[in-house]
């Protein structure tokens, strides 16, 4: 199983970085071995071309979910209520995350094995910095990850040995 | 419409859905009177060319190119064109063809955005990519492979896939390497099957609507190749005259319902982009595009708008077989590292114009000390609305008399505008004020 963890984000735009300084921090922090680490600030829709039957995925990113700011959550598309297929997205500027996964799904992909990190934002201002309680919280996303995949492994070996 | 005077149609359709930016369409009949009938642009103005000024000349490609996430490239390469004119850079052969195939890679990245993604979906009679995708699997599979594709060209040639970075003003600051450029050419010629996949597709399953209006066609003309990325200003009507005379071919205005200005040259308004170049300069397209023009029904000249899509097929192909060519070039002569011009003063006035994706680009600066003192940008999208506007004036009374039903005008109405691949964000420019 190849392990892709991608961390989406954007510089001096605040919280939005969240998803880039993890995947810095889990990189420096060099628990997990053998993944391919991505940096996505552009182009959303390269995320596609990782997705594959053997690829586990985390994508790190900020995500409004409602919860306190710096709580995270990790979750799978499936959890959510599919809002974005019935109706049309305004503008191609709009073709962000989800609508990657949904439209991967609707291809045929398989997205079970697609998780996202999702921490929940405080500010998202340009020219301002990760806001302090997220990151007073960066190692505490980075253990949760690093035991979130150690998991993924080990379930995969078990059921791949067995 | 003296034979429509029971008609009474209001049509208001709040943020066009796959297009770029915010656009709204308001029509209005009273017993047969078109009362109104326009493209509203309500997108925020984001005053590049205020900010601009005071920069340094070197800076201006990198700050240009966040204009626009999809047409960074074009912006790049015609920022660059107008620095260069203004500081009389003169850059080598090699630089040319670097960035023809730098532009390549934006009108293919661009077009296949729009075709796969934007269009397609209407071609379907569905709302969005993700319920056409579950129509055709395959046409959703070829327009991502396409667009990767696309984007990875750019990555190699421009140092990323948007926004490039080692496109710089007076040449490159590296060029790519031999198994990157192997890698892409492989790709490059394994994609001929998804083009011909397209057209086998469209040509058996799409039915583009059959509206013609003639206009005047604008783009740039070049003497010897389909000019993206060089060459003066061609008008079907008027003929050439040097890119210099950007002002006198653009002409444009402030309308009270629209951010970005409109624009017209011989007639009341004009059409750039796709089939703009496609009518104008026919003749220099590669063989095989003209074969998916043939193949798609696209006469010579096309006066239907709607067709602007297949025309933007016909430049992926036409792209894709001139970077192949390009590509198989600096395999052969190994391509060298040039150190980047510099420029010998610092004083001047410039006009860079590129064709990108939607049409003719143009920047001017003018410099003093190495400092942007003025600059005017002057974005295609802005160019067509006054375009469309009219086909939708030409067009309504058609539809009506055809019977077709509120919704289904609205939808023809949307297509039309969709053809147009609008870049409504890049267009909506600040409004020129003068104060007592």
């Amino acid at each position: 199983m190849k392990i892709i963890i991608i961390g989406v984000g954007s510089e001096n735009f605040g919280d939005d970085y969240i998803g880039l300084a993890i995947l810095k921090k889990i990189k420096e922090r060099n628990f997990i071995k053998n993944a391919n680490f991505i940096e996505i600030d552009k182009t959303s829709l390269n995320i596609i071309d990782y997705i594959s039957e053997n690829n586990l995925i985390l994508i790190i990113d900020a995500v409004k979910m409602g919860l306190n700011p710096a709580e995270f959550k990790i979750f799978n598309i499936n959890d959510l209520k599919d809002n974005t297929t019935k109706n049309s997205f305004t503008s191609s500027h709009q073709f962000g995350i989800l609508e990657n996964l949904y439209l991967a799904k609707s291809i045929g992909l398989k997205v079970e094995n697609i998780f996202i990190f999702g921490v929940e934002p405080k500010k998202i201002f340009i020219n301002e910095d990760l806001s302090d309680e997220l990151k007073r919280n960066l190692e505490i996303y980075c253990k949760k990850i690093e035991e979130f995949i150690e998991q993924k492994q080990n379930h995969y070996l078990y059921h791949t040995i067995l | 419409m003296e034979n429509l005077k029971n008609i009474n149609l209001d049509i208001s359709v709040k943020y066009i859905t796959r297009v770029e930016g915010h656009g709204n369409i308001k029509v209005d009949i009273k017993t047969g009177e078109l009362k109104e009938c326009k493209l509203e642009i309500v997108e925020a103005p984001r005053f590049y060319e205020a900010f601009i000024r005071g920069r340094k000349w070197y800076e201006t490609p990198f700050i240009t190119s966040r204009i626009c996430g999809i047409c960074g490239i074009g912006h790049t390469l015609t920022t660059i064109a107008a620095v260069e004119d203004a500081l009389n850079i003169k850059v080598t052969e090699q630089t040319k063809l670097l960035r023809r195939v730098l532009n390549n890679s934006e009108i293919m990245q661009s077009h296949s955005l729009h075709i796969y993604f934007l269009a397609a979906p209407d071609f379907y009679k569905t709302t969005n990519i993700f319920t056409m995708a579950e129509k055709n699997k395959e046409l959703a599979l070829i327009g991502l492979r396409i667009k990767k594709l696309s984007n990875d060209i750019g990555d190699v040639f421009g140092g990323r896939s948007i926004h490039p970075i080692s496109s710089i003003i007076g040449g490159f600051t590296k060029v790519p390497e031999k198994n990157e450029m192997k890698s892409l050419l492989e790709r490059l010629k394994k994609a001929e099957e998804d083009i011909w996949k397209t057209v086998e597709i469209f040509k058996k399953e799409v039915q583009i609507p059959n509206y013609i209006r003639e206009t005047e066609y604008i783009s740039l003309k070049h003497p010897e190749i389909y000019a993206f990325n060089e060459g003066n200003i061609f008008s079907s009507d008027t003929g050439i005259t040097s890119y210099k005379n950007y002002k006198e071919m653009t002409n444009e205005t402030v309308v009270p319902h629209s951010t970005a200005k409109h624009c017209k040259h011989n007639r009341n308004s004009y059409m750039v982009g796709a089939l703009a170049r496609y009518n104008n300069n026919y003749d220099q397209l590669k063989e095989s595009a003209k074969k998916v023009a043939k193949e798609l029904g696209l006469r010579h000249p096309e006066n239907n708008p709607y067709m602007n899509t297949y025309a933007q097929l016909v430049e992926v192909e036409h792209c894709r077989v001139d970077c192949i060519e390009l590509i198989e070039e600096f395999l052969k002569n190994n391509l060298v590292y040039e150190k980047p011009i510099e420029p010998e003063i610092f004083n001047g006035d410039g006009v860079g114009a590129v064709e990108v994706p939607r049409g003719i680009l143009y920047h001017h600066y003018i410099i003093k000390d190495g400092i942007i003192k003025e600059a005017n940008f002057i974005i295609p999208t802005g160019q067509n609305l006054a375009n469309i506007e009219n086909d939708m004036k030409e067009f309504l009374p058609k539809m009506i008399k055809e019977n077709k039903s509120k919704e289904e005008i609205t939808l023809l109405l949307e297509m039309l505008v969709r053809a147009y691949d609008p870049c409504i964000s890049c267009s909506a420019h600040f409004l020129e004020v003068e104060f007592i």
